[in-house]
Formats: structure tokens, C-alpha cells, sequence
């Protein structure tokens, strides 16, 4: 588990000491409650417990304040008593501390003290309880408060063979299911406490004031003289419980039993009682009968949950117990309570209760929150939770159903009526679990199905702007989805809808080295890497790590008002511009030509110059293509993100690691000056239909991708008074839903289209904005703003001519129209090899060249002809060289190799250069130069130099080195 | 009507009966008549009454949804006062939304005895790197004032450690004698910190602020929309929806509109003292409250496109709903209702009863002082005392940006013709022979029940049960039971709807099982005395 929280609770699952002391009490006949402290403690428990259990919630109070906090409370207390007393007339009264009380160290047993000795004859029992706010939880609260209750009464030890029965905080309809089977059964019991009246009466005009029913004081000060106790807790704190209470002052047997919920722990219930010599009823049987045969109609469906249980120790330990027994797991057990008992002794009994092997072992957490639970759930892929309301604002966020059970039910009707005990109620708990995962299967199937089976044949190109599977003879199969799937007009429950199924859907979970080519090599580009070698996501990568863009994609879905695709364009360079579209098998030619001659090329990315998944069949098949030739080379993807909720998880199983998607806003107000429309599953939405359509498409797109734990760069084009108020908020909202970078860009206004009139956004916004966003996500910044045909290393890109291979470049300055060999033969142009490690700079020794850069330049204009990989280590140089390289490691004749190699170039420029290869390029009439420099300067410096030019030194202007000749 | 007053006051001890008399008054217009208000309650009489620290976080910092409120105390404060309020928030400009979360330092023991400085800093430490929040709230409870921890040097500490606005509100539970202080606390710290901090104007010609609108079930949004309509600039709420980030601005503002009076007059009053800001108590529940309201807001800007706007939205929005309101007039007009509810509501809600023809025979506030009752006339006249004085009164000077909007003249002259600074309080607009009864608790709410026999009490989930379980509608004003807005127009239709959806259940003619209903033989058990109210209305629906 990540970074916890120590000192900061972030929504607490758990309610104070007090609470639970107060329900203690509430299940006593004609007792009442008074808190000695601040008035608002008893008014929060009174608004708590009476939304839940809807039903009045009388709590009394000192209502001490400032003055009571200085000279002490005693005055308060006395008078609330004796109000109290004479309004309400109970016989017993719980009078408790809370954290003002305790905090001023009132001596209330000695004040009550007091106050019987002045007031004789009041007939009323006053039992002191200290219940300081930080004591502990409510649950520790109610142990607590039940054994004051025993300690402050006068207990008849005298033996009179009956059985106590002391109920933990559960439901009024648990308590009075036991009430009743206890009647029926067992002559002579006390069940302790009694809330199944006094917190779920029933309708009735005479509103009494007293609760009348629950356990009477004479029947508990008999508890002492029971034969046994039965205490249906396994987590009362030792010091608090009450059954060990009576065992150890009055030897009252104590038999501990975990709640009966479900088969196991209700049959030890019953067994408990047969052994005491009980009868069984019938009735029991039958209801066991009916959960094992509810336990056979669920048990096929069971096994797809996992469950996160949270709330009070021996609710989330019985109902664990119950899934488990029909084969749901339960991943993650929470409680708010501090009980180490219960995090080793539910842990282990997860364990053992798992039939199959689990993914992932399961947790039990004490001193939970609900920031801790959260976390737990996504780690633990939680698939369904049980517990209070409390855990409502969870389920809405991670879209995962909740089974109400315990307290607090505060945002339905009738928590009081909820039920766990025995078999009839567990068998409908268990029901309610099953169907929750039964629905969510249900409702994603067909999603799934489509997914794993009917993603277009391999090879099979599809008209563009068609949702691809039309063609298949299952769009009906999806149509039938109804209007909420094809023409999305209520939004927000389609986004819900898709972000439900996307990220639970087993399809999708699954990972993606297991697609049928692999991950290269296992682990040779292990996950930790993957991120080292994609030059987008990593800067450092930039600097020598090559990429290619594949231009297959055409037509687009969408239609951005800043976009002008061009399909024959060589010259421009700005995304959506390629010289020619490629079918996948001159893709695939490219691809290997652009490997032959880019030793560092690792990655191989889809970037248009259309939407690459508007034509899914060639991007599949482009993909298929290349993985069987090449397995090493990491998929990369770009998209507009209005279809990556329906091909996320082929792309994870295709082995794409990494996922660029252009959002461009958050709003649909931008959204709609952004998007003129969208073609989606064959229709043609237009304004904000459209905008809202791509908006939550792309959420629930990100979303899908980072379920598959792909790595999610998101590119925003900046728009001057378009978008570039809510580009933080856009990172903001990527950011929550995991997306790894950020790429601001600035738009680059095309004419022709409808945004090319805007003005380019300066330099110090795109910063300003950049810097705001990073509090969101970490910044790129140093996209160059690829064309779709881009190849090469970033910024220094190559252009292919599918002929020639390589052919021309795509860089400042660059020549376009003449061919290699022309220019070749024009007259002042030289060809210059450049030696560089890096790809940035003139860096190494000629001697240890590792890659030698070649470029044609008059001077001014430049272009890189080619990489040529020397790729031997070593040095072959006379000069300094590398520490503990020995020219005896060098192969013979390698500096003569590379000297013959490069041959027809016209100058040579290194770091440094030996005496002998530059002796070697003399006989050729090559000139050697050292410099450190960009590999551009540097070429243009030479060429100049070899045309005559011997001021060339700009050195001091901008802080470049001067070239040497060497 | 007098004998009910005694007779229900016989039940109580000398000193009670002493105490509770003064709370308790008859409306009778024809005499200057005084109400003890504002003062303790009683220990052990079951008062309806919150604390300190449920005023100043629940109610006043609870609904700003940019701020990071941190509860330092027990879990139980925090725990308590989270999401119970129903304030609803969308999330603001930079997408924070802080309204659903609870952040709390949960003390334990040791924090108690050796002091819990430390880990409220590891909290606020821990908060700021997870959440990032531009400003954070520290609101104590009870041990904290008490065991000395300087929750103001921590803020301070806060402020300089991460460059966020960080503010500490002392509002421990036993300060004051009900929710009313944690008001207090929490308009003075506003007041010192936030307000007037950011000095950007706001863009629009007509600039209101409105003050004292939480936002319950989306009234505020209810409001905000006619104010907008007409063409006001809403510059800040205080608070519900609302963001400190506006409320910084609020300065820039020509006018507050105060809806609830009890919690949030003192900013008014500050504002006017500081920055010359004027105000003006308004009531967006009850429709002929609101075009009264919306006249008197434009009377106050005094330009005639204004109120013409005003005329032609509310003859617009008035014809929109007239269908629904003429069909829930029909069944609701002749019942009779109570309202015990918080501070203003109580009167609030009596001008939409009278709307369905629905005269209100009880009305009361949990934590009301006297000026909600009688106006603030009364206010120099109320004696301050032992739990006032706790309760920091903020000296305000005049601020450099000090500004006013209107003439001496004209402000005069608005003073009585639109009540500008000034609320009347409740009784003015109560019939002779009705009851008003400050602090009502449990005991007098059954006994004015079964005296007076309204057909609906107004109250809060607290008094709830015992009211339905005796077969009378209840309606919580506090939470609206799920539904709401009530405010406004539509909010005026969805209250019609609720009422009669109450009143006219099938289930409340089903209460007697009917073999209980008609005895079989005269010596059998059968009817009760008494018929209930449910019968009552039973017997109204067959007529």
C-alpha cells in the first residue's frame, strides 16, 4: 500500500465513543441517555441514530458551556438530572462523559455519588459511564457502555440456570430475529441489550418518551446467575467485554460466537444452543435448507466478485465468512476500529476462505479510512462493496455497487429494518451481493463480447468514417443497445456507463504481454524500461533514441476547427501533413527501411495524418504486419480519442505501450468552438452533441487505456482565447484520471481553416501555462509538433521518398525538390561526417565514434543524409583517450575501416581527432575539424570553411565553439 | 388561547417555569411584547440546540467547496458534520470540490495529554501534499481549547510553510450557548481574512452579494438564477456553492442581499462599516416575499431598464408556474402548519405557506436572538451577557476602498421605503393568537402538537419521528428530506408538490387495521378517543 496518511483521517469509517455508548443504552427498557458536556455532541447523535434507525432520538445533555468549562460542570449535571428525572421519569439513566468532561477531569462517579446521597428515594439507577470522544470508536463505545451498565448495577449472583445473551451493535431486525428464535426456544434468557423496539417501533400516535421495551433492569441484574453466556462478538475488546465481565466476577460460562450470518458461523450459532440443550426448531432447518439452495443458485456467479467489506470488526468478519462460503472472495476487510485481532485474525481467514487462487492476496485493515479503503480497492480490484452509506461517495467514484448493510444508512429509507441474521436473512444478503455482480456482468457483456470477438479481421481495411464491426454482421447486435449507446444525447450516464465497463471488464484487465507476439524478449524491454525509450515521454531518450510515424491513417471523425490535413505535403511541417498516405504494406516497408538506416530507432508510432483509429482495419493490420517481422519495436498511437473506448483494450493486446490522446478541452464551451463534428457508429453529430460526445469519450477513453496500465501522454493544442483558460483544469482532469504527461502545444494557425486567423499563442503563455499545469502533471517539452511521416530522431527528422529509402530532410533550411544525387554534384555543397554519441552534438573522439552523422550543406542550407552506425567501442585514437579503453582493445584495422568508409565525404568533424586517421583523410583530400558543437552549426561551419570562409567563428554570439582545423 | 401557555408550562419545576415562561409569547400585535431568546439552554430538557462548532464549520465554512476545512479534534465532530447538511456544490473554476470530503486529526489520548500542535501540522502537511489545496480551514472542538493548543500560531506556521491562506477558527463546542457563536466566529474570521483581499472588479453593472444562502437542495442555484436573469451580477455567495475565491471580492460588490439574518448579519454589518457596502434583508422563499424582494433590489439600484427587467421576469416566471400553483393551492389552503426550525427559516417559510392559503399557528427558532423575533430595533436594547461576551465583536474602521453607492439623501430615503439595513423580525408578520416559542424542546413540541393540532410541523430530523409517528406530516427545513430547492419560483412549485404529496398519502387513511376500526361487539377494544390527525384528514378528503 502507497503513501499513508498518519495524522490526517480523510473521511473517517468509523463515529465516536460516545455513539456507541448511547446505543447501549437505547436498549434498555425505560432508560435514557445523558451526555455530560457541549449540548452538540448529544444533537450530532441524536441526528445520526435518528436517520438511521427513523425514529425519535431523545438524548439528554448538561449543555455545559464556557463558564461550565472553567469552574467545572457539576452544576449543569445536577440540574439536567433532575430535569430529566421529573420530564421524563426513567429508572435508569446512562450518564456519560464526552471529551469536554473528560478533558476538564470532571469526577463524575463521585458527582452522581453526590447526587443520590441529596436526593434519596428518586427510584432511579444512575450508571456512570466515561466516554471521552478519543476513547476509542463507537464500537468500543457500545462494549463499553454495556459493561458500565453491569458494573453500576447490583447483579443477583444467585444461580438460576438461564442463558444471557449479549448482542453486539447490529440492526433492531437482528436483534429481533434472535428475540423471537430466543422465545420460541431457550425458557429462561436475557438478551442484552434490546434495541428491536425502542429503534424500530412501530407506527404510533401516543408518542412515548420513555423507550418502553428493551432489556428490563431486573432481568439484567439476573444475568449474574445464568448457567452460561452466549456473546456474539469476536472483537469485543477483552477489556470491555461484558461476557468475560460476568465470568470473571460471577463464573456466568462464557461461550464467544461470531454473529450467525450465513451457514458456517450460523450453524456454530445453533450448534452452541443444541449443545446447551436447546431444541432446534424445524423452522430452522428449513431456513438452512433454503440458503443452501440459494447457495446452489448463486454459487456459479459468486466467484466473479471481489469483495470490499468495510464497517464494524464483526459485521465485515461475518459477512466475509458468508461470501466466502458460496465462493465470493472477499479482497479487502476494513474496519475503522484499532483491533489488531482483527487485522491478523480476519487476514488469516481470508485466506483460508479463498477456493480458488486469488489474484492478489487479500487485506484486512484496521484503523481504516475511507482514503485507505480506496486505495485498497483499487489495489485489490475491488468489484463490489458491503457496508454502511458511508461508503456511497466511494462506489459513485470507482462506479462499483454497494450492498447496504449496518450503520449508518443515511441516504436510503429504512436502515433499522436491515438485515444479516440467520439463515433466511443471509440467504437474502447473499442474493442482493450476487445480483449486484450479476447486473454489472450483465450490463457489460455485450461490450466485452465485442471487444474479445468481433474486432475486425486482420487485414481488412474499412471505409473510413464507419465504426469498423459494421461489416461484421453484429452491428445489430449492438444496436440494440438502444439510443443510449448509438446516439449518446444523455451524456452523463453514457460516460457512466462506459467508464463502468471499460476498466472491470475481465477482457481488459488482462495484461498486455500476454498478446500473442509478447512483449519482446519477456523482460529483455522490461515495463520499468519502457518509459527510457520512447522519445515523447522521456527527454533524455530524445536525444538519441529515433522514432518513426507510419502514415496510414486518412480520413478523421472529427473535425478541429485548427486542422487541415494534407496528404501530399512535403514541405510543411506540423502534424496532419504527410507526403503520401501508405497502405500497411508500404508501411511496413517504410518501417524496415527506416530501421535499416536508424540503428537507434525504437519506437514506431501511428500519428495520422487522419484519426488512426477511424481506420482500425489498417492500423490492425499494419500492426500485425510489423510484430511479425519485429517484436522489439515499441507501438506508439496517437488519436483524438473519440473511438479509443472501443479498440483500448485491442491495443493493449496488440503490445501498445504507450498512447498519445489530443484533448483540447474540458468544457463543452471550448468544446464546441473546437469540434465542428463528429462522426460516430455512422452518424454525423454536429455542436454540442458532438462536443459533448468527444469530451466524455475521450475521459472514458484515458480512462480504459490506463486500466491496461498503458503509459497516456495528452496533447492539447493551446488556442488563443479558445482554450487556453481552461488548459490547467484540462491537465487537472487528465491528471485524476492517470494520464502520465502532459504535452501543451501551441496551435499553429493553418490558413484555410476556421481558427487561422488566430494568432499563434506567445512564448510566455505557453509557459505561464505550462508551469500551472505542472501542478497537475508533469510537463513534455520538447514536442516538436511531428508531421504524421516523421522519422528519425526528434527535431532532426528524415524524410523518406519509398523509392530511394531515405530522402531528404525535414529541418531548417531544408532543400526541397532536388534529389541526393543532384545536389550532390552542385557545386558548393559539401558532404560533412560528423562524429556524435548523443545525435545533438559533435561529441566524440573520431576515434571512439560510435555513430558518424552525415550532412550536405552549402553553409546555410542543411540536410542530414544519413546515420551510419560505427558501432564499435574502443579507442583507436593516439590521443587522451577513454580511461581503461586500450588501443589494444580496438579491432585491427578499424580506424583504416572507417577512414575508407568515409571516404567521399568532404570534411570530417570530431572532438578530437588522432594523428593517424587524420594523416589518412589527408591522402583522401579530406580536411578533419574539431570543434563541440550542434551537429548543425557544425556542419554549416565546415561547409563554409571549406568554401574559403575562414572568419567563421560565432563562438562569442552564441555560444557555440569555434571549428577548428585540425 | 392563554390557558395553553399555562397549562403546558405546569408540568415544569419552579426554576424551569421561570426560565422557559419568557421564551414562550402569543402574538398579540396590539402590545410591545418581549422574548427571551438567546439564552442557555436547560440542561436535561432535550433542546433541539448544536454547538458552537457546528455553526462555525456545519453551517458557515462547511459549503465552500475551495477550501480544505480541517476538523482538529475526536472523530466524532468531523465524522458528524459531514455531507449532513445537503449543501450542494459544483466544483469551481480549477476544479476543486472540497464539499464532499472530511478531513479530520482524529486526536487520540496521547494528542489530549501531551498536546495535538504537532500532528494538526503533520495533518495540514499531509493534506497539502496530497490535495494541494489553495487555502485550508482549521475548526476546533472541544479538548482543544482546553488543552491549549495555539491553533492560530499552526495556521500561521501553515501559511508561511506552503504560501496557502490559511485560517483558525476557535469555535469550541461550549462557546455561546448554541450554534448562533460559531455564526460569529466564523463571519469574524471572513471578515479579517478573506474578505476584500482580491481587488479585481467584477465584471457587471449591477453587483450583488448573496448573504446567508447554504445552498440546501440547490436554493442558492434557484435564486442566482432570477437574480441573473434580471441582470445582477452575483459576485459572491456566503457560502453555500460558494468559494472564498469570490469571496475575497465580495468588496466589489454594491449591495448584499442577506437572506438568512441569524448567521450571517455581522458580515453585512461589517462590510457596511468597512467598505460602505449596503444591505438589504431579502426572502427568496414565498412568492409574493420574492417580488417584493426583486422590487426592492431594483428600487435600490434606481435604474428604470432594471426595473422594467424585474417587472417582465416576474410576470414571466410568474405565468410559467401559475397552472401548478393554482393545483396545489386547491389541496393545501385551510391547513394549518408549525415551524420550529434554526434561525430565519421559521419566518421565512411562513410567507410561502400563506401563499397555498396555509396559516401558520406555531413558529420558532432553535438559535434565534431577539432581533429575529422583534427586529433590530431591539438590539441596543439587549443585554450582553456572560456567553456574548466570549464571543468576539469586531471593531471595523473604515477601509481606504470605503465607498458609497448612494447619496446620505437617498440613503435615507431607501432606509424606509425598501427597509435598507434593517429586518423587521418575525412576529410583525404573525397573526394575533399564534404562538411564538424560542428553543422549543421535546416536551413543549408534544404538548403545542396536541393543543394546537397543525396539520404539518416544519422542523429538522430530530423532532421528525415524533411528529409522522403521530400521524402529522412532518417536513424537515433543515434538509428538505432529499428534495428541494424551495427557494424561488420553481423551488415555490416543488415545496406545493411535497406538501400535498405528504398530506394526501393513501397510506395515512390506512393507519387502523379495520378489524380494529369497527368493534364487532360494544365491549370489544376498538376506536381510540382522541381521532388522530391522519383521520382528521381523512375525514376532510371524503367531505
Amino acid at each position: 500500500m502507497g503513501q499513508r496518511l498518519i495524522s490526517l483521517t480523510e473521511n473517517p469509517c468509523k463515529m465516536c465513543f460516545p455513539m456507541g455508548v448511547v446505543m447501549a443504552f437505547y436498549g434498555l427498557a425505560k432508560a435514557m441517555n445523558l451526555l455530560h458536556g457541549s449540548q452538540g455532541c448529544g444533537t450530532y447523535i441524536r441526528r445520526h441514530m435518528a436517520t438511521h434507525f427513523n425514529e425519535p432520538i431523545d438524548i439528554a445533555t448538561s449543555s455545559l458551556s464556557e463558564e461550565g468549562a472553567v469552574f467545572g460542570g457539576e452544576k449543569n449535571l445536577v440540574k439536567g438530572l433532575k430535569n430529566l428525572i421529573k420530564l421524563y421519569k426513567p429508572e435508569i439513566i446512562g450518564v456519560s462523559t464526552t471529551c469536554l468532561a473528560e478533558t476538564i477531569g470532571e469526577d463524575l462517579p463521585g458527582s452522581l455519588r453526590k447526587f443520590e446521597a441529596e436526593n434519596l428515594g428518586l427510584g432511579v439507577k444512575l450508571i456512570p459511564v466515561n466516554a471521552p470522544g478519543y476513547g476509542g470508536t463507537h464500537f468500543e463505545g457500545y462494549w463499553h457502555g454495556l459493561k458500565a451498565i453491569l458494573a453500576g448495577l447490583d447483579l443477583d449472583p444467585r444461580p438460576h440456570g438461564g442463558l444471557n445473551v449479549i448482542v453486539g451493535p447490529v440492526s433492531p431486525a437482528d436483534v429481533r430475529y434472535l428475540k423471537d428464535l430466543l422465545n420460541q426456544i431457550v425458557p429462561n434468557h436475557t438478551l442484552f441489550p434490546d434495541i428491536s423496539d425502542n429503534l424500530d417501533g412501530a407506527f404510533n400516535p401516543v408518542y412515548d418518551r420513555l423507550p418502553q421495551k428493551g432489556t428490563a433492569v431486573s432481568a439484567i441484574e439476573k444475568m449474574a446467575g445464568a448457567s452460561a453466556t452466549i456473546e456474539l462478538s469476536l472483537f469485543a475488546p477483552p477489556d470491555e467485554s461484558p461476557g468475560l465481565y460476568l465470568e470473571k466476577n460471577f463464573g456466568v460460562k462464557l461461550i464467544k460466537l461470531a454473529p450467525p450470518v450465513g451457514l458456517t458461523l450460523g450453524d456454530a450459532f445453533f450448534s452452541a444452543l443444541r449443545e446447551l440443550g436447546f431444541a432446534i426448531p424445524a423452522r430452522v432447518l428449513e431456513e438452512r435448507g433454503r440458503l443452501m439452495d440459494a447457495m446452489a443458485d448463486s454459487h456459479k456467479y459468486a466467484a466473479l466478485g471481489r469483495a470490499g467489506v468495510f464497517g464494524d470488526p464483526d459485521f465485515v468478519h461475518s459477512i466475509s465468512s458468508l461470501a466466502a462460503e458460496n465462493g465470493l472472495p472477499t479482497l479487502l476487510a476494513a474496519t475503522g476500529s484499532k483491533s489488531s485481532a482483527f487485522r491478523l485474525g480476519v487476514q488469516r481467514d481470508l485466506k483460508n476462505f479463498a477456493i480458488l487462487p486469488l489474484d492478489g492476496d487479500p487485506v484486512a485493515a484496521d484503523s481504516a479510512d475511507f482514503a485507505l479503503i480506496e486505495e485498497l480497492c483499487d489495489k485489490l480490484k475491488v468489484n463490489l462493496l458491503i457496508g454502511s452509506s458511508e461508503g456511497r461517495r466511494l462506489a459513485q467514484k470507482k462506479g462499483l455497487p454497494l450492498v447496504r448493510r449496518s450503520f449508518p444508512i443515511h441516504d436510503h429509507v429504512g436502515g433499522q429494518r436491515l438485515t444479516t441474521f440467520g439463515y433466511a436473512a443471509s440467504s437474502l444478503l447473499l442474493d442482493q451481493m450476487v445480483n449486484k455482480l450479476i447486473s454489472a456482468d450483465e450490463e457489460s457483456f455485450r461490450e466485452r463480447l465485442k471487444l474479445e470477438h468481433f474486432r475486425p479481421a486482420d487485414g481488412a481495411s474499412l471505409p473510413a468514417g464507419r465504426a469498423d464491426f459494421g461489416d461484421h454482421g453484429n452491428r445489430s447486435d449492438f444496436e440494440d443497445q438502444g439510443p443510449n449507446f448509438l446516439a449518446p444525447k444523455t451524456g452523463v450516464s453514457q460516460v457512466g456507463d462506459l467508464q463502468k465497463w471499460i476498466p472491470t471488464s475481465p477482457s481488459s484487465t488482462k495484461e498486455p504481454n500476454l498478446a500473442p507476439w509478447g512483449l519482446p524478449d519477456g523482460a529483455a524491454l522490461a515495463k520499468a524500461n519502457l518509459e527510457t525509450i520512447h522519445p515523447c515521454f522521456n527527454l533524455e531518450a530524445a536525444r538519441d533514441l529515433a522514432r518513426i510515424h507510419l502514415p496510414i491513417a486518412s480520413g478523421c471523425n472529427v473535425s478541429c476547427a485548427y486542422c487541415r490535413r494534407d496528404n501530399d505535403c512535403p514541405n510543411e511541417s506540423r502534424p496532419g501533413v504527410t507526403s503520401k498516405l501508405l497502405s500497411p504494406q508500404k508501411a511496413l516497408e517504410r518501417f524496415l527501411a527506416a530501421k535499416k538506416l536508424l540503428p537507434n530507432l525504437k519506437v514506431v508510432g501511428f500519428a495520422g495524418p487522419g484519426e488512426s483509429l477511424n481506420s482500425p482495419g489498417a492500423l490492425f493490420e499494419t500492426i500485425g504486419l510489423i510484430r511479425k517481422v519485429d517484436d522489439k519495436t515499441a507501438l506508439c498511437l496517437s488519436t483524438n480519442g473519440l473511438a479509443l473506448p472501443f479498440y483500448a483494450s485491442e491495443l493493449g493486446r496488440l503490445g501498445l505501450r504507450h498512447l498519445t490522446v489530443t484533448v483540447n478541452a474540458v468544457s463543452l464551451e471550448a468544446a464546441k468552438k473546437i469540434y465542428a463534428w463528429a462522426d460516430y457508429f455512422g452518424k454525423r453529430f454536429t455542436g454540442e452533441e458532438a462536443a459533448k460526445l468527444i469530451l466524455e469519450n475521450q475521459i472514458a477513453g484515458v480512462k480504459a487505456a490506463k486500466a491496461l496500465g498503458l503509459k497516456v501522454k495528452v496533447n492539447t493544442v493551446l488556442i488563443r482565447g479558445v482554450n487556453d483558460h481552461e488548459a490547467p483544469l484540462i491537465a487537472k482532469k487528465m491528471s485524476e484520471l492517470g494520464a502520465d504527461l502532459f504535452n501543451l502545444m501551441p496551435h499553429l494557425p493553418v490558413s484555410g481553416t476556421p481558427l487561422g486567423h488566430l494568432k499563434a499563442p506567445d512564448h510566455e503563455t505557453i509557459r505561464n501555462l505550462r508551469y500551472l499545469c505542472g501542478a497537475h502533471l508533469p510537463q513534455m517539452t520538447h514536442c516538436q509538433q511531428c508531421r504524421a511521416d516523421a522519422a528519425g530522431l526528434l527535431g532532426r527528422d528524415l524524410a523518406f521518398d519509398d523509392q530511394n529509402g531515405l530522402a531528404g530532410a525535414d529541418s531548417p533550411g531544408e532543400l526541397s525538390g532536388a534529389g541526393q544525387d543532384e545536389l550532390e554534384k552542385t557545386p558548393g555543397f559539401f558532404k560533412i561526417a560528423l562524429v556524435s554519441k548523443g545525435g545533438v552534438m559533435v561529441d566524440s573522439h573520431f576515434g571512439q565514434a560510435q555513430r558518424v552523422y552525415e550532412y550536405l550543406s552549402n553553409g546555410e542550407s542543411l540536410r542530414l543524409l544519413g546515420i551510419r552506425e560505427v558501432g564499435l567501442k574502443g579507442g583507436g585514437c593516439d590521443c587522451a583517450m577513454k580511461k581503461g579503453a586500450k588501443s589494444q582493445d580496438r579491432p585491427k584495422g578499424f580506424i583504416e575501416k572507417l577512414v575508407f568508409d568515409l571516404r567521399d565525404v568532404d570534411a570530417v568533424v570530431a572532438l578530437r581527432i588522432g594523428e593517424s586517421p587524420k594523416e589518412l583523410f589527408k591522402k583522401y583530400g579530406i580536411k578533419c575539424f574539431t570543434t563541440m558543437d550542434s551537429l548543425e552549426r557544425a556542419a554549416r561551419a565546415a561547409a563554409k570553411r571549406l568554401l574559403g570562409d575562414q572568419t567563421v567563428s560565432y563562438g562569442a554570439q552564441d555560444g557555440a565553439n569555434d571549428l577548428a582545423l585540425a | 388561547m392563554a390557558e395553553v401557555k399555562t397549562e403546558i408550562l405546569a408540568k415544569y419545576k419552579a426554576k424551569v417555569f421561570k426560565s422557559r415562561k419568557d421564551h414562550i409569547l402569543e402574538v398579540d400585535k396590539s402590545k410591545e411584547q418581549i422574548i427571551a431568546a438567546n439564552t442557555r439552554a436547560i440542561p436535561g430538557i432535550m433542546t433541539n440546540r448544536g454547538c458552537c462548532y457546528a455553526g462555525c464549520k456545519g453551517v458557515v465554512l462547511g459549503p465552500l467547496k475551495d477550501t480544505l476545512v480541517l476538523t482538529h479534534g475526536p472523530i466524532g465532530c468531523g465524522f458528524y458534520s459531514w455531507g449532513t447538511r445537503r449543501n450542494k456544490a459544483r466544483a469551481d473554476a480549477d476544479g476543486s470540490n472540497y464539499v464532499q470530503y472530511c478531513f479530520s486529526t482524529d486526536m487520540q489520548e496521547p494528542d489530549i495529554v501531551f498536546g495535538g500542535d504537532n500532528k494538526l501540522k503533520k495533518a495540514i502537511e499531509e493534506g497539502f501534499k496530497l490535495f494541494n489545496p489553495k487555502r485550508i480551514m482549521i475548526c476546533s472542538t472541544c479538548p482543544v481549547g482546553l488543552i491549549g493548543d495555539d491553533i492560530h500560531a499552526v495556521a500561521a506556521w501553515a501559511e508561511s510553510e506552503f504560501g496557502v491562506t490559511c485560517v483558525a477558527f476557535s469555535c469550541e463546542g461550549y462557546k455561546g450557548v448554541s450554534q448562533s457563536a460559531g455564526h460569529h466566529i466564523a463571519n469574524n474570521g471572513l471578515m479579517k481574512r478573506i474578505i476584500g483581499t482580491d481587488d479585481r472588479e467584477y465584471p457587471a453593472k449591477f453587483k450583488v452579494n448573496l448573504l446567508g444562502e447554504y445552498n440546501i437542495g440547490g436554493d442558492g442555484w434557484e435564486t442566482e438564477r432570477i437574480l441573473k436573469k434580471i441582470g445582477y451580477g452575483v459576485v459572491a455567495v456566503f457560502t453555500g456553492d460558494g468559494a472564498l475565491a469570490d469571496i475575497a471580492r465580495s468588496h466589489k460588490a454594491d449591495l448584499n442581499l442577506v437572506q438568512c439574518h441569524r448567521s450571517i448579519n455581522y458580515v453585512a454589518e461589517m462590510m457596511k462599516s468597512a467598505f460602505g457596502t449596503n444591505w438589504l434583508k431579502v426572502n427568496f422563499i414565498g412568492l409574493k416575499s420574492i417580488a417584493q424582494t426583486l422590487r426592492n433590489i431594483s428600487e435600490f439600484f434606481g435604474d428604470n431598464q432594471i426595473k422594467e427587467r424585474t417587472e417582465a421576469v416576474l410576470e414571466e416566471e410568474m405565468a410559467a408556474i401559475s397552472g401548478d400553483l393554482a393545483h396545489y393551492r386547491e389541496r393545501l389552503q385551510g391547513h394549518k402548519a408549525a415551524i420550529f426550525v434554526g434561525g430565519s427559516r421559521s419566518h421565512h417559510y411562513q410567507d410561502l405557506l400563506r401563499d397555498y392559503g396555509v396559516t401558520t399557528v406555531l413558529a420558532g427558532y432553535e438559535f434565534g436572538h431577539r432581533d429575529d423575533y422583534e427586529g433590530r430595533r431591539v438590539i441596543p436594547d439587549i443585554k450582553e451577557d456572560a456567553d456574548s461576551k466570549n464571543i468576539e465583536n469586531l471593531v471595523i474602521d473604515k477601509d481606504l476602498r470605503y465607498r458609497a453607492f448612494l447619496s446620505p439623501e437617498r440613503a435615507d430615503e431607501l432606509k424606509n421605503a425598501i427597509g435598507l439595513e434593517n429586518y423587521e423580525g418575525m412576529i410583525r408578520d404573525m397573526e394575533d393568537g399564534t404562538f411564538v416559542v424560542d428553543d422549543l424542546n421535546h416536551y413543549e413540541t408534544e404538548a403545542f402538537v396536541k393543543f394546537l393540532k397543525p396539520d404539518i410541523f416544519f422542523s429538522g430530523i430530530k423532532d421528525k419521528y415524533v411528529i409522522q409517528k403521530g400521524g402529522i406530516l412532518s417536513r424537515q427545513l433543515h434538509s428538505y428530506d432529499y428534495s428541494g430547492p424551495y427557494s424561488g419560483f420553481k423551488g415555490s412549485i416543488i415545496f406545493g408538490q411535497d406538501l400535498t404529496m405528504g398530506l394526501y398519502a393513501p397510506a395515512w387513511k390506512l393507519v387502523k387495521a379495520p378489524w380494529k376500526q369497527k368493534p364487532i361487539s360494544p365491549n370489544q377494544e376498538g376506536e381510540s378517543k382522541e381521532p388522530t390527525n391522519s383521520e382528521r384528514l381523512g375525514e376532510k378528503d371524503h367531505a
